[in-house]
C-alpha cells in the first residue's frame, strides 16, 4: 500500500517542512529511517569485528602497561552515566518534537549536544592520562593500537552525532516554529542511541573484563 | 493526514504501535542508571564479595544486554516500530556475533582459557643451545654406518 502520510514521523494536521515528508515506500517506514537502520546493522558488523580485535590483542602487547594498569573506571563509569542520560534527553527531545514544543524541543536537542562535548571531554582526559603519564601512545603495543583503534572510533561516532545534533538545533533556532522535521530528529536519534548501545557493550567489555 | 493531536504519542506508519510517554523514559533513565551503578559496584567490590570470575562475567554480560534491549527497545522505538526494522537489526546482530565467534575460533589458541585469564601469555624464548665445543670434549660418536 503507497500512503505518503505514514512516512511523515509527525503525522499531525500542522504544516510540516516540505523535506520532513518522505517519498511513498511499500512498508509505510520512511526510506531515511529504513537506511538508518540498514547503517546501524552494518556498524554493528564493523564494530563486532574492532571489539573481537581488541580482545584478542589486549594481552598480547610485549611492552608497555598492561590494560588493567592504566585504565580508570571511575571517570568511563562517569562517561558512561553522561551518554546513558545524553540518550534520555534525545528521546525527550524527539518526544517534543513530535508534540511541536519548540523550545523544550530545543533545549533537550542542547542538552544531547552538551552531553555528547562532555563524553568526548572525558575520552580526551583518558586519551591523555594513557599518553602522558603512562606513555601509552597509540604505537606504544598492540594492545594500545587496538584499544585506540576501538574507543578513536566509538569517539568519531560521537562527534559525528555532536555535528548532527548540533546542526538540528542550528537550523530549528534559526526557522523556529516553521521547522518541525520530525522525521530528521528520529534519524538522528537512532544514530545516537546507537552510539550509545555500542558505548553499553564497550563499557562492559573492554573495560569492566579488564581482569578476564 | 490524519487530525489527531499531535503528541508524541501518537502512530507512525504500518505495524507501528504508540510511543513511550515522559514518564517511560525517566523510569528507564532511572533504571539505566541503577544498572550503571551496579555495574561499577560489584567490579569495584569483586574481591570484598568475593565473586567469582565467571558469575561475574555473566552478572556483567546480564546487565549489559537489559541495558541494550531498554534502549534498542523503547528508546530506538524497535518496540513500536515496523517490525521490518527489527528484524533488519537482528540480522545485523547475528552477523556481527557471527563475525566474533568466527575471529575468536580462528585467532583463539586451544589451550586458552579465556576465564582463567591464561590468553595469550608471552611464551619465554627457549635458552639456545650451547655451540661452544670444550676442548676437552669427546669428540661425538660418528653415526652407525649401515652395512
Amino acid at each position: 500500500m503507497l500512503d505518503t502520510h505514514h512516512t511523515g514521523s509527525a503525522g499531525a494536521a500542522h504544516a510540516e517542512a516540505p523535506e520532513a515528508h518522505g517519498h511513498p515506500t511499500n512498508t509505510g517506514v520512511d526510506n531515511r529511517k529504513f537506511a538508518m537502520w540498514t547503517l546501524i546493522a552494518s556498524e554493528c558488523f564493523l564494530f563486532a569485528t574492532l571489539i573481537g580485535n581488541y580482545l584478542i590483542h589486549k594481552n598480547r602487547g610485549i611492552d608497555g602497561p598492561k590494560p588493567h594498569e592504566v585504565y580508570q573506571i571511575d571517570i568511563t563509569t562517569l562517561s558512561t552515566f553522561d551518554l546513558l542520560m545524553s540518550s534520555v534527553a534525545m528521546v525527550l527531545a524527539l518526544y517534543y518534537c513530535n508534540a511541536r514544543r519548540l523550545r523544550l524541543f530545543q533545549f533537550w536537542t542542547a542538552v544531547v549536544v552538551v552531553g555528547g562535548l562532555i563524553f568526548l571531554g572525558f575520552q580526551y582526559v583518558e586519551f591523555s592520562h594513557f599518553v602522558l603519564k603512562e606513555d601509552l601512545g597509540l604505537s606504544r603495543n598492540i594492545f594500545a593500537s587496538s584499544f585506540y583503534l576501538l574507543t578513536g572510533c566509538h569517539g568519531a561516532h560521537v562527534t559525528v552525532g555532536v555535528i548532527w545534533m548540533l546542526a538540528i538545533l542550528t537550523t530549528s533556532l534559526i526557522k523556529g516554529e516553521k521547522w518541525f522535521n520530525s522525521t530528521m530528529v528520529e534519524v538522528a536519534g537512532l544514530y545516537w542511541h546507537f552510539v550509545d548501545v555500542v558505548w553499553i557493550i564497550i563499557f562492559t567489555v573492554v573495560y569492566l573484563f579488564v581482569y578476564v | 493526514m490524519s487530525n489527531h493531536n499531535a503528541t508524541a504519542a501518537h502512530s507512525h506508519g504500518h505495524g507501528e504501535k504508540a510511543h513511550g510517554t515522559v514518564t517511560l523514559y525517566m523510569i528507564f533513565a532511572v533504571i539505566l542508571c541503577v544498572i550503571t551503578y551496579f555495574e561499577w559496584w560489584i567490579f569495584e567490590h569483586r574481591e570484598s564479595i568475593r565473586i567469582s570470575q565467571r558469575l561475574m562475567v555473566v552478572s556483567l554480560l546480564f546487565m549489559s544486554l537489559v541495558k541494550f534491549v531498554m534502549v534498542c527497545g523503547w528508546y530506538m522505538h524497535l518496540r513500536y516500530d515496523h517490525k521490518s526494522l527489527t528484524k533488519l537489526f537482528i540480522c545485523g546482530m547475528f552477523l556481527a556475533t557471527a563475525t566474533y565467534v568466527a575471529l575468536g575460533v580462528i585467532v583463539h589458541p586451544k589451550e586458552c582459557d579465556a576465564l582463567k585469564g591464561e590468553c595469550f601469555k608471552i611464551q619465554e624464548p627457549a635458552p639456545a643451545p650451547d655451540t661452544s665445543t670444550p676442548a676437552d670434549a669427546k669428540p661425538a660418536e660418528a653415526a652407525p654406518t649401515a652395512p
